[in-house]
């Protein structure tokens, strides 16, 4: 972190600060480019999102697809369900991920490097492959065409990952942090949640950012799970937009963004607790 | 630390462990070995015994190799594209510089977009004659040919369906090194810059070194993740043209679900694990080493 | 909701009833008629919709048959039956059948469209509707290309022909499709067939793809656009949907069509008086006079609880009465001999050209490989058109993976 490190001359900063601007600026086109087609599509009529010639700029802009996505399908049912379903799993699997990776980062025990495998290995199998038994097991329990049957399908396809994942963060986190509180007296998992948790915050940002999206986006095992309306989540309602013989295309766009925004805000307001971790690195040790 | 270890100190990482753990193997334990048994059992049903006629089968298909081939340059690309723009982007945006909320915001946008709609919206995008790209590089370049084409060209298909890939996948790898690099303590670079460290020397001895470890873990978790990415290649180019961009998550649905052959399906999907779990091997210990 | 009856608790029998058209105008309207109108005569039995989609009607299906938590009444196309029956997921209406009079009963339906509902012995679905394809053109395109819009092209010589003069500035002769998908073979199937040639041998055992007359059927199709050069270019991303888009926005002016299609192009582009422009003709002869046909029905799931009930659902769908409104709203042929028959078909300009189709239509063999062949097949075409093989190489390697589907050394 550069900004004021004590040392750097002000042209070293400048240029740095132009650099980064300049690369951010690209990044800006890079990513935004397709989105602004997807803006675009979605504030047209569906006649116009079809014709010739292209235009990039809705020759007679209309916010029709915006209304009718709640309207005509009930999106809003649909937004409640993957908030719900998404949030829980990024919060599960985040708190469990981040025990299992705490433990792997801290201890050493027998079977450990068999068991970080383990975990990894698990995600390995193609999900195409699961899915048929996996349902097999939630008819068994009366789970199917429940949210929760599929909040346990994301929670375990996340574990891993956000075990691997905190694991790492919390390995950068001096082991010298935990011996302290030791001392004090703290029990082990006081110090997990009391001392090392906060310092790893951008990590756990990652991990329920990762979490969330992982369940927004699922395509195949909510379709194959979901049979009824009121379940359905906002990626299953943009994926039935595309239909045997029509594409709904500003239907299709205009549920994509906004069904973008919860992440976005997820971050924004995840992200505060960025600069807090940060200031707390800095003032320890 | 150099004292003798107890019963608690040896074991508690267990407990920490545990709930994870309970949870995988109860949902996923199940579902592993049925697929298991499923590859080898002969087709068209069991109570025949087992065999391993479907392994038998998969290493003589040509295409199946081929896919291998395919998937391999598939994820060996992205994960180059994934961790060069994600690294130099975390880079850019750890500075505290004015707009950096906005600038961060927008870097994650493409993995906010599912899988399957950017597949749609790429292969409209790049289609010769309803697609928007092609009108638009003729605004910079008004030699460009109207019409051209992408997916259906058989040299642009693939590193076309590669860079809708990297454009979607990047902020995973982004968000997780930005995660890292704050967590590099700040003395550290203070600590160079008294011994009269210049920026590039900084970043090799400070800032790398540092995020070792999370490189290591976001590369790993990636090539996992980027093995199993099908949606996008399947609404993108359905594996074509011919078989030129089928890789062995596309394969293994195709098999399942269209050819109806969950017997192979499986096998192919037991090969794939196997294969995928030799090539994460060196991260796995390497992960593990790590203290 | 007022449950209305005496007694204890007279629950209702929920009969889920998957389709993947829920979200499509006008099909959406038929079926809500069809599920109000059945919930309201029948008290006791509640029809509910199970959304599915039409890209994953199988694999939705199969996921659900292996929970046995699978709809009871689904809908698919004629190619899945086989593979549906050799797992166990749809069930045998034969006992049913009996029971409503056995062959009399059967007698209501189209004997081609039936012979797609048996397999090995058994009778596994009643046809709902038959989808012949034909050609579809641009009458005002005709017109200014200086042909006769009342002559459409009976030959492959003059379809050629006809092609290369509607191919102008900005414009081409014919959609073709060339993606990855189930429209792909259909449109393939009358050149290959009607050239003399056949994927299978007779008795469906080998490959019958290196014969002269497949060769042609095939080459015809991929010349089109690889030396004639009157298709738009990147055949290979053009799916039914793609090609449908290039008629209704005029960048085409022929292709080979379902009967939806005129409704579909009027959805597309508003602007245009789909029944003055264009209009409908038999496909293009070489040898044989046929075209493809495709055969949409439902089946009941094997693991259905409650049989009696779903059957009385089955039924009603499959009564007079619902497939003449089917038709009369989005337009199928019906597989029922007395509404396919009926003079309101002959009304429709369109409809007319694509029920005379009848007798000509041909499907693709119905065995249970036929997906693993089929996408051979698609594999030689999009190798074909984009010049990675010669048509001659490409219907090579077609041959040799559909023999070592079918298990021949």
């Amino acid at each position: 972190m550069n900004p004021s490190v004590p040392g750097s001359t002000k042209r070293e900063q400048w240029l740095e600060a132009l650099i980064s601007y300049a690369l951010l600026g690209l990044s800006v086109i890079f990513a935004l480019l397709p989105v602004a087609w997807i803006l675009s599509t979605s504030l047209k009529t569906e006649a116009e999102a079809l014709s010739l010639p292209i235009h990039w700029i809705p020759q007679r802009p209309t916010l029709g697809a915006y209304v009718e996505m709640w309207t005509l399908k009930p999106f809003g049912t649909y937004f409640l369900n993957s908030i719900l379903v998404s949030g829980v799993t990024a919060l599960i699997s985040t708190v469990l991920g981040a025990l299992a990776g705490y433990g792997f980062s801290r201890f050493s025990f027998r079977g450990k490097t068999s068991l970080l495998a383990f975990f990894l290995a698990t995600q390995m199998i193609s999900g195409v492959l699961v899915i048929g038994p996996y349902f097999q097991i939630l008819a068994a329990v009366e789970l199917y065409n429940t949210l929760t049957g599929l909040i346990i399908a994301y929670v375990t396809i996340c574990l891993p990952f956000a075990a691997w994942m905190s694991k790492g963060y919390f390995d950068s986190i001096p082991k010298e942090m935990d011996e302290a509180g030791l001392v004090d007296g703290a029990s082990r998992f006081q110090i997990f949640y009391r001392i090392v948790m906060p310092i790893a915050v951008p990590g756990t940002v990652s991990t329920l950012l990762f979490g969330f999206l992982l369940a927004w986006q699922d395509l195949l095992w909510a379709l194959c799970l979901i049979s009824t309306d009121e379940k359905r989540t906002v990626t299953l309602g943009v994926a039935f937009t595309v239909g045997e013989f029509i594409i709904k295309w500003p239907m299709l766009t205009a549920a994509s963004l906004i069904g973008s925004l919860p992440t976005i805000i997820l971050y924004l307001f995840l992200q505060r607790f960025y600069v807090e971790g940060l200031a707390r690195g800095a003032v320890k040790g | 630390m150099a004292s003798g270890r107890t019963w608690h100190d040896r074991h508690i990482g267990y407990f920490f462990i545990f709930p994870a753990t309970l949870m995988l193997v109860a949902v996923l334990v199940f579902p592993a070995f049925i697929t298991m048994k499923l590859s080898l059992t002969p087709e068209g049903g069991s109570g025949r015994g087992l065999t391993l006629g479907h392994y038998q089968k998969a290493f003589q298909d040509p295409v199946l190799l081929k896919t291998f081939l395919n998937t391999f340059a598939f994820v060996a690309w992205s994960l180059v594209g994934h961790l060069t723009v994600g690294l130099t982007l975390a880079l850019a945006l750890n500075q505290a510089l004015p707009g950096q909320t906005f600038f961060r915001l927008v870097a994650l946008i493409p993995w906010t977009i599912p899988d399957v709609v950017a597949g749609i919206i790429f292969r409209w995008a790049l289609n010769p004659i309803f697609g928007c790209i092609n009108p638009l590089i003729r605004v910079v370049f008004p030699s460009f040919p109207a019409e051209f084409q992408w997916l259906s060209n058989p040299t642009l298909a693939f590193p076309s369906v590669i860079l809708a890939n990297i454009w979607r996948g990047y902020p995973l790898v982004m968000v997780m090194l930005l995660a890292g690099l704050m967590a590099i303590p700040r003395q550290l670079y203070e600590a160079a810059e008294v011994d009269g460290a210049g920026r590039m020397r900084r970043f090799w001895h400070v800032t790398l070194p540092g995020l070792s470890t999370i490189i290591l873990i976001a590369l790993a978790l990636d090539m996992v993740w980027e093995f199993r990415r099908f949606a996008l290649v399947l609404t993108m180019t359905g594996g074509g043209p011919g078989t030129l961009t089928e890789v062995l998550s596309t394969l293994v649905y195709k098999t399942y679900f269209q050819f109806f052959t969950f017997e192979y399906a499986s096998a192919m999907a037991i090969l794939m694990s196997i294969v995928l779990f030799l090539l994460s091997m060196p991260y796995i210990i390497l992960v593990g080493r790590k203290q | 909701m007022v449950i209305g009856f005496s007694g204890i608790g007279s629950a209702q029998v929920k009969i889920r009833f998957q389709t993947w058209h829920w979200g499509e105008k006008p099909v959406f309207f038929a079926l809500e008629e069809f599920m109000n109108g059945f919930n309201k005569a029948n008290p006791g039995i509640e029809v509910v919709r199970d959304d599915s989609r039409y890209a994953d009607k199988e694999s939705v299906y199969i996921a659900q048959s292996q929970a046995k938590s699978a709809a009871d009444i689904a809908h698919f196309l004629h190619r899945a039956i086989p593979q549906l029956a050799d797992r166990g997921y749809i069930m045998d209406l034969t006992p049913f059948i009996e029971k409503e009079g056995g062959q009399k009963f059967l007698d209501q339906w189209d004997p081609k469209a039936l012979e797609v509902c048996k397999y090995k012995g058994k009778i596994y679905c009643l046809p709902d509707y038959a989808n012949p394809l034909a050609l579809l053109y641009n009458t005002v395109h005709y017109k200014e290309a200086g042909l006769d819009p009342n002559k459409p092209p009976a030959t492959w010589v003059e379809f050629l022909d006809y092609a290369r003069k509607l191919t102008r500035a900005g414009r081409y002769g014919v959609g073709l499709i060339g993606a990855r998908q189930e429209g792909l073979f259909m449109r393939l199937n009358p050149w290959i067939w009607s050239a003399g040639g056949d994927y299978l041998t007779p008795d469906n055992k080998r490959s019958a793809l290196d014969t002269p007359e497949a060769l042609e059927g095939f080459k015809f199709y991929i010349e089109l656009s690889t030396k004639h050069k009157v298709v738009p270019p990147g055949v290979i991303e053009q799916g039914a949907q793609e090609v449908r888009t290039q008629m209704a926005h005029e960048k085409v002016s022929m292709n080979v069509a379902v009967i939806q299609a005129p409704l579909i192009i009027k959805a597309i582009n508003p602007n245009i008086n789909v029944p003055e422009v264009f209009a409908a003709a038999p496909i293009p002869v070489n040898k044989k006079k046929v075209t493809t046909v495709e055969y949409g029905m439902r089946v009941i799931s094997a693991f259905t609880k409650n049989p009696e009930e779903t059957w009385k659902v089955y039924k009603s769908w499959y009564s007079k009465d619902v497939q003449m409104r089917n038709f009369n709203i989005y337009g199928v042929i019906s597989a029922r001999l007395d509404v396919k028959n009926s003079p309101d078909i002959g009304k429709n300009k369109f409809a007319k050209v694509f029920a005379a189709q009848g007798p000509y239509t041909k499907i693709e063999p119905s065995i249970p490989e036929w997906p693993k062949i089929g996408d051979a097949m698609i594999t030689a075409v999009q190798e074909a058109f984009s010049g990675m093989k010669t048509p001659e190489a490409a219907l090579r390697d077609a041959h040799l993976a559909t023999n070592r589907a079918l298990g021949v050394q």
